[in-house]
């Protein structure tokens, strides 16, 4: 009860301290880039969505695989991951009361070295030298630049990375005995699952940079998959655990309610931290080389996710259906009526929620071995990326964007601006919903992803996939007005919008709370319990795919 | 005092009802998807 009271009273005071102003700007900074970025993404989703339809052709010189691999890389990568150094960043300061002037040092490093990495990834799409798609997994290559690039961009997020760490730690030895402000404690799972993911992903370039110099002349390929999926099937989670801290914690103090245990709510963020990589696999069900008994443990491993997401479930159906009977809500789903549904800092993340229901739901489909057979490299798996990270992990983003933008600029969310929010949020929702939808049935009749031309000559099954490519184009398009929307809402509240001040709204725990665990702020062992999990997961099919290699291959380049 | 036993004011059975619609949907597509798989063994 006496610490349930302290930690009232210390969210109390964090919410009246605000940002930093320097930490403002470092915020302002990577949301600047990452929302110029949505744009440019976002126009070269829909236009390779209406080249696929057979709708509009590319100007010469310009193919559907090199649009399709700066469209992930731009969005998979820079949007998602520049939004969320912004808003961990904010959360960081908002929480420690600044960051460590070092630290900012650290942290505009991180700028200069990811700015430089993507340009030169970039560049080398642009100029036809790495169509290699997202994932770009051998035995495709690219020009060497374009892995540097993405050198570059790792070490630009360690730099963040490391500058993070070093402030959890002064702010512990600063405040002896005391847990950590929620929201920095999520900070920290971020970081540090960021920096082990990307652990795989740089051993794979390191594999891939002397191989594209001809230092060497062939490489293992079923390796460098191994750990691009490492890095990649957790980079997904990596934006969900940064959505998840909104929904317990912003979400709540929107709708006028308490935030849920905050011992549940860091044991889902450590199991969130320590079970992750081990996902990976289930992206190789269908490869060879990964004996049946390794494939079963990690759907085993991949499914364990489930556990915390549906704990997330119940605490935010639990959060949401207080506050809607403190307000009057009668009945069984009449809570649900007295939600501020026309707030868009509380409808973007929610419509983000219950999108995560279908999402988590084709996730598990995708991890089931027999399922997996049926959706594998169809249009479905497209699908599902855009309800998770499309839906569940970007409008959170967008919601985020209602508060945050206007507290870092000292600006008001006003009446319009918040009926901007709402239009742009159900644009959006029906653009996913029409897009996503299709692609999940096409998907299920076959349709492939990542192929430009499906009509192979005309065939009548392929011929079937077509209706569902053009409702593809249909909700690509809605999806661009919805980027278009949001690039002018953000700019607008970081420039325009009235002087003022807004909340940065951050939920208390309930009066009864019992004593926040410290346990839980033992990150060194959870890194070792999480190593521990990659090594049972990892070391024993790793070790086989080197002594048992396959041939190995030469780089090759197919466009 | 903390207790594990402590009821709340308000009835909870909305929570109940919309954990059990997720887990519906869970297993309707599960088993959607893998009807479509024993249908193409």
């Amino acid at each position: 009860m006496e610490q349930a009271k302290h930690i009232g009273l210390r969210e109390n005071v964090i919410s009246k301290l605000g940002v930093n102003p320097q930490d403002a700007i470092i915020a302002l900074t990577y949301f600047t880039i990452s929302f110029a970025t949505l744009l440019i993404g976002g126009l070269l989703g829909l236009i390779q969505g209406l080249e696929r339809a057979g709708l509009y052709s590319l100007p010469a010189g310009f193919n559907y695989y090199q649009v399709l691999s700066a469209h992930g890389l731009l969005l998979l990568v820079v949007f998602t991951a520049t939004f969320t150094i912004g808003y961990q960043l904010a959360n960081l300061s908002h929480s420690f009361n600044g960051l460590l002037p070092k630290v900012r040092k650290m942290i505009w490093v991180g700028i200069v070295l990811k700015v430089i990495g993507v340009v030169l990834a970039v560049t080398m799409i642009v100029l036809g030298e790495a169509s290699v798609l997202y994932t770009f997994y051998p035995p495709l290559a690219a020009h060497p630049i374009f892995y540097i690039g993405l050198v570059l961009l790792v070490l630009g997020i360690w730099s963040v990375a490391f500058g993070v760490f070093i402030n959890y730690r002064h702010w512990r030895k600063e405040n002896p005995g005391q847990p950590t402000p929620i929201l920095a404690f999520f900070a920290m799972g971020v970081f540090v699952l960021w920096f082990f993911a990307s652990l795989g992903v740089t051993i794979e370039v390191f594999m891939i940079i002397p191989w594209v110099l001809g230092w060497v002349e062939t490489i293992n390929v079923m390796v460098t998959r191994t750990l691009f999926w490492w890095f990649g099937h957790t980079l997904v989670n990596i934006w969900y655990l940064v959505a998840t801290s909104a929904w317990y914690i912003i979400v709540p103090k929107i709708v006028g309610g308490k935030h849920f245990n905050e011992k549940l709510i860091r044991l889902v963020v450590i199991l969130l931290v320590v079970l992750n990589i081990p996902g990976g696999f289930h992206h190789q069900i269908i490869d060879p080389a990964i004996s049946l008994s390794i494939k079963f443990l990690h759907v085993f491993m991949s499914l364990s996710i489930a556990v915390p997401s549906l704990m997330t479930a119940f605490a935010m159906f639990y959060v949401l259906e207080k506050a809607g009977r403190k307000k009057g809500g009668k009945g069984l789903f009449g809570w649900f009526k007295k939600l501020p549904w026309g707030d868009v800092r509380f409808l973007a993340p929610m419509i983000a929620m219950i999108a995560f229901i279908p999402g988590g739901a084709g996730g598990i489909v995708n991890t089931s071995n027999q399922m997996n057979q049926v959706v594998h490299n169809t249009m479905w798996v497209v699908g599902h990326f855009h309800v998770t990270v499309g839906v569940s992990v970007v409008l959170t983003f967008f919601g985020i964007c209602y508060w945050l933008i206007p507290h870092l600029s000292k600006r008001q969310l006003t009446a319009k601006m918040n009926k901007v929010g709402v239009i742009q949020t159900w644009i959006w929702t029906i653009g996913m919903t029409i897009m996503a939808g299709s692609m999940h049935l096409a998907g299920l009749v076959g349709d492939p992803r990542r192929t430009s031309d499906t009509t192979y000559a005309g065939h009548e099954t392929a011929l079937s996939w077509l209706p569902y490519e053009y409702v593809f184009a249909t909700g690509a398009t809605l999806l661009l007005i919805g980027v278009i929307i949001q690039v002018y809402a953000v700019f607008n509240m970081m420039f325009f919008a009235p002087k003022g001040k807004t909340e940065y709204p951050v939920a208390e725990p309930e009066d009864d709370q019992p004593k926040v665990p410290m346990w839980t702020e033992r990150w060194g062992l959870w890194a070792i319990v999480l190593l521990a999990v990659v090594a049972m997961a990892y070391v024993i099919p790793i070790v086989d795919m080197i002594v048992n290699a396959p041939p190995g291959s030469p780089p090759i380049k197919t466009w | 005092m903390y207790s594990n036993t402590k009821k709340s004011k308000y009835s909870m059975s909305g929570t109940i009802a919309s954990v059990t619609i997720v887990a519906l949907v869970i297993i309707l597509m599960w088993a959607g998807v893998f009807a479509i798989y024993m249908a193409r063994v």
